[in-house]
């Protein structure tokens, strides 16, 4: 089976001069939960954004289960943007049914169990939602599907510490063996425990690509802790 | 898939858009039979309440029209702005499905609803004006008015109201996609997306409607210097039309191709 992300000497600029990517190489294996890190401006969305098609690169390229960013590769990634793209005149049943006529991946009762169980309405109007809840519903509908790479930009940074758990529960519940999750946050501390390898971005680059065991046997440390070590201001 | 996208974006621009033009009809009718009629029946005899009623029935009507019409315009122009390039483009772009679904979808259902704008505020201006004695008058002078306006008798008023229905069609389309085009240039102003899209509206429109004015005008006044039988109006007419029918055509490819590859290759949503 191929890697499920390929990046070769991908980079990008915005046409300012400078680099927000800058010849990254990186290979992701299937059945794992990546920590995507970096501080602000390190290129973390920029690369999100790129495996998502909604940049195109400036130079290299990206390959999801071995195809170029396309029609194929959004039907097999499901994706949480760190912003809110609920149209707010709907209702969140209008939302179900949207992702189930356009994700052949996307079941129902799964999507129905976990609204339920967060005490969100299916009638309830989006407009009428707080902005953590709005957040859940986008969450839910994302782990709704049965992807094989689910991005997960700040899934939990809008939420309160009890829902962040059971989001976070519901991560580690909702993904089969073979998927992999790529999870972009700056709240380290709260998501280590359930990740399997991180990613350090910096300037655009990965400085550090290891195994959360790996890093807890050779340096001894928290991932949380090594972050603030390597990005010291 | 397309016929999905199809199915959303008219139930999106539809919202508010069914609810105006159906005000405008009621208006429409409302006005026939309690006002028109009535003044066709006793002209002069409308008392002076009568007087400020009917004022402000048209006050209403006229302003319902121009929100129907400018309304249309707007709607169309925000749905796509909101759908492709606001946050919501975050869910829209991630779709399985290609730019050009994206992009053909929503210039059938734009269109659609430009040309049964134009429909629907044309069928109300009928509904108020179209009685017996109107008709009956028209009629009457049907083939004095074609032979006037300088068409042959044998033309018919069937054939020009085909001509400019499909002339309406592709205009429609030409609108629609003028819209896109602009709003997709207004995006490679990254701090100013909105205003940097109506400015390139204007322009574009200006540009567009300099360069075809000069077009038309050369051709069809090019039909003085060649023809000099009697025929001369009407080949002025169909010269006219050919070519801006020709000129729609073209500005619409033109401009859809554009959309398309500035959604493809310049997309940066903030």
């Amino acid at each position: 089976m191929k890697p499920i992300l390929e990046c070769y000497g991908l980079s990008k600029t915005y046409g300012n001069g400078q680099w927000a990517l800058s010849n990254l190489n990186l290979s992701l294996e299937r059945g794992q939960i990546v920590g995507l890190l970096g501080p602000n401006g390190s290129g973390k969305t920029t690369l999100i954004k790129l495996i998502n098609d909604l940049l195109v690169p400036s130079e290299g390229s990206i390959h999801i289960d071995g195809k170029l960013p396309g029609v194929e590769t959004k039907k097999i990634i499901s994706y949480l943007p760190e912003r809110t793209y609920l149209t707010p005149s709907w209702k969140v049943r209008d939302l179900v049914s949207y992702f189930e006529d356009f994700y052949e991946d996307f079941k129902r009762e799964r999507a129905q169990q976990m609204l339920e169980a967060l005490g969100i309405s299916l009638h309830a109007r989006l407009r009428a939602l707080s902005k953590g809840t709005r957040e859940k519903v986008q969450l839910v509908m994302v782990m709704s599907r049965e992807a094989s790479l689910y991005i997960l930009d700040e899934p939990i940074g809008g939420v309160d510490p009890a829902a962040r758990d059971y989001i976070l529960n519901t991560i580690l519940t909702n993904y089969n063996e073979n998927a992999t999750i790529l999870i972009s946050t700056h709240l380290i501390s709260d998501i280590e425990k359930i990740l399997d390898r991180v990613i350090f971005l910096q300037n655009g680059q990965a400085v550090l690509n290891a195994t959360v065991d790996e890093i807890r046997m050779e340096q001894k440390k928290s991932i949380d802790m090594l972050f603030r070590e390597v990005f010291r201001c | 898939m397309l016929g999905k996208l199809i199915k959303y974006d008219f139930k999106a621009l539809s919202r508010y858009l069914i609810v105006i033009h159906a005000m405008l009809l009621a208006v429409a009718i409302m006005g026939r039979f309690l006002f028109v009629k009535r003044m066709m029946q006793n002209p002069g005899g409308l008392s002076d309440i009568g007087g400020i009623i009917v004022a402000i029935g048209i006050f209403v009507y006229v302003i319902l029209f121009t929100t129907a019409l400018f309304g249309t315009l707007m709607m169309i122009a925000i749905h796509f702005y909101k759908n492709i390039y606001s946050d919501e483009g975050y869910l829209t772009h991630t779709l399985p499905v290609s730019k050009g679904q994206l992009l053909i979808a929503k210039t059938i259902t734009g269109s659609v609803w430009m040309f049964a704008d134009v429909m629907l505020v044309t069928l109300s201006v009928f509904i108020l004006v179209l009685y017996q004695p109107v008709i009956e008058e028209f009629m009457l002078y049907k083939d004095e008015l074609l032979a006037a306006m300088g068409f042959p008798s044998s033309f018919g008023y069937g054939k020009i109201s085909l001509a400019v229905i499909l002339l309406l069609v592709t205009s429609s389309v030409t609108n629609v996609v003028m819209l896109y085009v602009s709003i997709a240039v207004g995006q490679l102003f990254s701090n100013h997306r909105v205003l940097g899209a109506i400015v390139a509206y204007f322009s574009i429109n200006m540009i567009v409607s300099i360069i075809t004015g000069v077009i038309g005008v050369a051709t069809g006044f090019s039909v003085f210097i060649g023809v000099t039988d009697e025929t001369y109006l009407y080949q002025f007419y169909v010269r006219t039309y050919l070519v801006s029918m020709a000129t729609t055509l073209i500005t619409a490819v033109g401009f859809y191709a554009a959309t398309y590859l500035l959604m493809k290759k310049k997309l940066n949503l903030s």
